[in-house]
């Protein structure tokens, strides 16, 4: 046979292609393979070329399918075979710990700190959105609002108005109202604030609470004759009854009452109001709580709910028999009420739709944080890696296989990441606790929190996988490269120092790039902090003190008596030496809301022409707004003579005014409201009464003559000489021998007050200033390892141009330049990543500016100051290399 | 190891196959081939890629080896392996000829009554 056949030729390409069968089976069966393929082909060349075709394309299939499986089965193989010999890995792991110390001790630190801090947010988010409410069958729980049609704001109910619900809803298993209760507990020290819950007598039962001691509440303690009835929380029964055994049936006084405790309830309940979070202190029967007017008027809105679906029932098929009864009740009684319609959603629906916003705020910054951290663990060990380079070629030149030597880069990691780990998982309770200690206020008390298993696993896990990634990817790619030449380059060669020295930039850049985005969003975040701090109120703050008194009857019999009262108030307590002047102000002074209601007037603007214009109501006597310093812009202020009896008058916000075509033009017209209407005496500028957290988007303020408004509280604004709260003592001494009966309350400097308020806002700032921080000092760290890693492999080539003469400056500004352009293209990336997310913080948080120029400019710098610092360290070291040690060492 | 049949029972239909080839005689991997696709009526084909993952396979069971005979020497031949059924493979053909024999008994006879009853 005289040179090769075609079918020569083919089993060549045959052969070619059996190289998808790991190097063991080729060397086995290939031979054998190759002949079996021989004889398909010639059985196939016999019948044309059609068939050559078809067994060409079913042998390529079929190669391909068993030659990977193969391979799978050997890799599965060899692994099970290496589990003998791991233990000697684990300590060859240790033992390199022990010789670089601060190697391991970064990593771990790294890795602690990102799982530690993302865990911990992840708790937060976990607990407060998406666990279940801490009561038994949580999910069936659900509260009714009433809504204005088009607004989507969610208003309380009258209490007329839940009984209807309640005799007439089917869906629902029991309906509970709860109102907020406040008393004043009277005991030798003076009154004592306290804030409790009335309730309906189904609201225990409704959500599954049993008494810790005594009983709960039954049906004859709502009846209208029955004895005052209290039951206490466990932690006032602790704080201010001693934990005392026989506490059941004593008699507790407050201003108001005689209440006679019945029981306590068991430690972890606080109630279900979840407006300011007050600390509740006691439960009592709804029924004596609310006033004659707040029982029967349909106006009076101000009752919660709280209900159970009834078993089978869906949320949908409750909602639509709600709003079915809400629609009657619009239609039966349109004239005591604004149209609303009711609406019934899960309980907690409306404050985890606050949070839930601000915290994916901080799930972001968290996540960033952990991919610092990941980025900067990776980077370590890839650096690690490559140092071990030639130990690994000198493994691998005697005889230890690729898989080996990746398993063994794999444990060490491993390891690192589990210490890591561990100490992460050690440290999250700690940081978690101080999280709560400043945290949102818009957490209700009854949610309970602790670290989140999941979370911190899930994080743990993040890091892991990506640290495994980071060292086994350069381990098995090193090895790549013949052993004899890694080793014959003493791991110097060119291509594979480029490789690093790129490797090591893209994770310094890309964690510049994150670190940029964190440090961005916590400076946009203090800026509006900042422009709140700093808003314009509209109104003066400094040097006023604020102070209310709740006249009871026992001082005040009657109401009428009420303005005269007001007059031996003022007189009092501007007989102080030091108090400069008081206004009175009802019912809170700023920062607080006033009472809402809806007025019309002529020429109404269209979007309100139906329903009316929601303003908020208060009283205020003729020296409010002059000490207060509100501009009257024009008509008069409140008088002296608007007293009762007089035709009733107001004073509106130029808010107000501009909808009546102007303050000139208001003045003289009348507004409707629900009681009266109101003759426009003067126009005072906008104020931002609310203070800036829960600034409102329009100041839409009326003022009434308090003396055409009696009721029994009143607020003072007290302007005095010097710091106001060295006031308060010698004011509380005049006020109690004024009225002793009635009880002083928000007693505070108005700029203590405001400051309070952002107190809230400060917990967002705290924590992305902390996540920032530790991002920068990541960042540092990350910047530093690689720099001074470079720096130590090129120090044959720092001696050798020191020795040719090259100064120390040239060498520093070589290193760091490095360093700067990798950080700056990082800065870059970032800046743009923080202006694209920038977004999500403007949905989040109000009132700030997505491109603030102050932030950005402040995050950039602090990058590069970082950036300068953690270059110039490994570039000093890199210029004092000596020219002689240097070239010794080559 | 000590072995268990049991282990391996029932056989894969393809492992039953080249089995049941070779209690024929030694054969080399084309015959082996060729012989199961006279059986199936070429419905059960192999290539040279799944064949010796299957040999592979039944070499590491034990149930075949290589032989060194050459039953039919010509000069190809010389190139190729012969495998040879191990006294542990009759073994368990044994076992698994008499679990199919019991499994196709019970059917018959089901069949039957259920004929019978027709």
């Amino acid at each position: 046979m005289s040179g090769r056949t075609k079918a020569d030729r083919a089993c060549d390409r045959y052969r070619a292609l059996l190289r998808v069968f790991p190097p063991e089976f080729q060397h086995r069966f290939g031979r054998s393979a190759v002949e079996l393929f021989r004889d398909r082909y010639r059985e196939a060349a016999a019948h044309g070329p059609a068939a050559v075709m078809w067994l060409w394309g079913r042998t390529v299939v079929n190669v391909a399918i068993h030659g990977g499986l193969e391979r799978t089965a050997t890799a599965w193989k060899r692994l099970l075979r290496m589990r003998t010999g791991m233990w000697g890995d684990v300590r060859a792991a240790l033992a390199g710990a022990r010789r670089a110390p601060g190697f391991a001790t970064a990593a771990i630190g790294c890795l602690a700190l990102g799982i530690a801090a993302s865990g911990a947010v992840l708790t937060l988010f976990a607990s407060a959105i998406l666990r279940p409410l801490p009561f038994p069958d949580a999910e069936r729980l659900v509260r009714i609002w009433s809504e204005d049609p088009g607004r989507e704001l969610r208003g309380e109910l009258s209490y007329p108005d839940v009984q209807d619900l309640q005799q007439s809803v089917t869906t629902l298993d029991r309906l509970a109202a709860t109102a907020r209760a406040r008393q004043y507990l009277l005991s030798v020290d003076g009154a004592r604030r306290v804030e409790g819950e009335a309730v309906t007598p189904e609201y225990f039962e409704l959500l599954g609470i049993r008494p810790y001691m005594g009983r709960l509440f039954v049906r004859d303690d709502f009846a209208g004759d029955a004895a005052a009835t209290m039951l206490l929380s466990y932690g006032t029964w602790n704080a201010y009854f001693d934990a005392d055994p026989d506490i059941i049936g004593s008699v507790v006084n407050t201003a108001d009452r005689d209440y006679t405790v019945i029981g306590v309830l068991p430690a972890g309940f606080y109630g279900t109001i979840e407006e300011d979070i007050p600390d509740l202190e006691f439960w009592v029967p709804i029924a004596h709580e609310l006033t004659a007017n707040q029982m029967v008027r349909r106006d009076i809105a101000g009752i919660w709910t709280l209900g159970r679906l009834a078993p089978g029932v869906t949320l949908e098929q409750a909602a639509s028999e709600v709003r079915a009864i809400g629609a009657r009740l619009a239609q039966a009684f349109p004239d005591t009420r604004g149209p609303y319609e009711l609406r019934i959603e899960p309980m907690g629906a409306n404050w985890r739709e606050g949070l839930r916003q601000q915290n994916y705020l901080l799930l972001i910054a968290a996540g960033l944080l952990l991919a610092v951290a990941t980025a900067n663990v990776a980077g370590l060990l890839m650096t690690r890696t490559f140092d071990r380079r030639r130990e690994l070629a000198l493994r691998a030149a005697l005889g230890a296989g690729r898989a080996r030597i990746v398993r063994q880069v794999f444990i060490e990691t491993l390891l690192l990441t589990v210490v890591g780990a561990a100490v992460g998982l050690g440290l999250a309770p700690g940081i978690l606790r101080a999280f709560l200690r400043i945290a949102p206020e818009e957490v209700p008390l009854y949610v309970s929190m602790s670290p989140d298993v999941t979370a911190l696993l899930l994080a743990a896990g993040v890091v892991t996988v990506a640290a495994l990634v980071a060292t086994a990817a350069p381990a098995a790619v090193g090895l790549r490269v013949s052993p004899g030449h890694v080793l014959r380059g003493g791991g110097r060669g060119a291509t594979s120092a480029r490789n690093e020295r790129r490797a090591g930039a893209v994770l310094v850049g890309a964690e510049v790039a994150l670190s940029t985005v964190v440090i961005v969003f916590g400076g946009l975040l203090l800026r509006s902090y900042q422009s709140m701090t700093s808003a314009d109120l509209g109104f003066r703050s400094a040097g006023i003190l604020m102070m209310a008194i709740f006249p009871t009857e026992r001082d005040v019999p009657e109401a009428q008596d009420l303005p005269a009262f007001n007059e031996r108030l003022r007189a009092t307590v501007l007989a102080e030496p030091g108090v400069e002047a008081v206004g009175l102000i009802w019912p809170a002074p700023p920062p607080s809301f006033g009472i809402q209601t809806r007025i019309f007037f002529d020429r109404m603007p269209d979007d309100v022409r139906e329903h009316g214009l929601g303003v908020d109501i208060r009283g205020a006597d003729p020296s409010f707004f002059p000490v207060m310093e509100i501009p009257l812009r024009a008509g008069r202020n409140i008088e002296d003579g608007d007293r009762q009896g007089e035709a009733p008058v107001v004073v509106v916000s130029e808010s107000v005014a501009q909808l009546m075509g102007g303050a000139e033009a208001a003045v003289g017209q009348t507004i409707e409201t629900r009681f009266a209407p109101l003759r426009i005496i003067g126009v005072v500028a906008d104020v931002v009464f609310t203070g800036p957290v829960d600034r409102r988007p329009r100041d839409l303020d009326i003022y009434l003559p308090l003396s055409q408004i009696p009721e029994r509280i009143v607020s003072m604004v007290i302007r005095t000489a010097g710091d106001p709260n060295r006031f308060i003592a010698p004011l509380r001494e005049r006020l109690v021998r004024l009225a002793p009966n009635s009880p002083l309350d928000w007693v505070s400097s108005i700029n203590t007050e405001l400051a309070d308020r952002l107190e809230g806002r400060m917990f967002y700032v705290v924590l992305l200033g902390a996540f920032a921080w530790s991002a920068l000092m990541l960042t540092a760290v990350g910047i530093f390892a690689v720099l001074a890693n470079q720096v130590a492999r090129r120090s044959g080539e720092f001696g050798v141009r020191r020795a040719l003469g090259a100064g120390q400056t040239r060498i520093i500004i070589d290193v760091m330049r490095r360093g700067i352009l990798v950080s700056g293209a990082g800065l870059l990336i970032g800046a743009v990543g923080a202006l694209v997310t920038g977004r999500l913080l403007r949905s989040a948080i109000a009132q700030i500016d997505s491109f603030d120029l102050v932030a950005f400019g402040g995050g950039a710098a602090v990058i590069i100051a970082v950036t300068l610092v953690a270059s110039y360290l490994p570039a000093a070291r890199a210029a004092r290399v000596a020219p002689v040690e240097a070239l010794r060492s080559e | 190891m000590p072995f268990n049949a049991e282990n391996h029972s029932p056989l894969k239909p393809v492992f039953f196959m080249i089995l049941l080839v070779l209690l024929d005689g030694d054969r080399h991997g084309y015959g082996i081939v060729k012989d199961i696709e006279d059986r199936t009526d070429g419905s059960m084909r192999l290539e040279p890629g799944n064949l010796y993952r299957y040999i592979k396979k039944l070499m590491e069971l034990e149930y075949v080896t290589e032989t060194d005979d050459r039953h039919a020497p010509d000069a190809e031949d010389e190139r190729r392996r012969y495998y040879a059924i191990t006294a542990l493979g009759r073994e368990v053909m044994a076992r698994e000829a008499a679990r199919m024999k019991a499994l196709a008994a019970a059917a018959q006879s089901k069949l039957r009554r259920r004929g019978s009853r027709a």
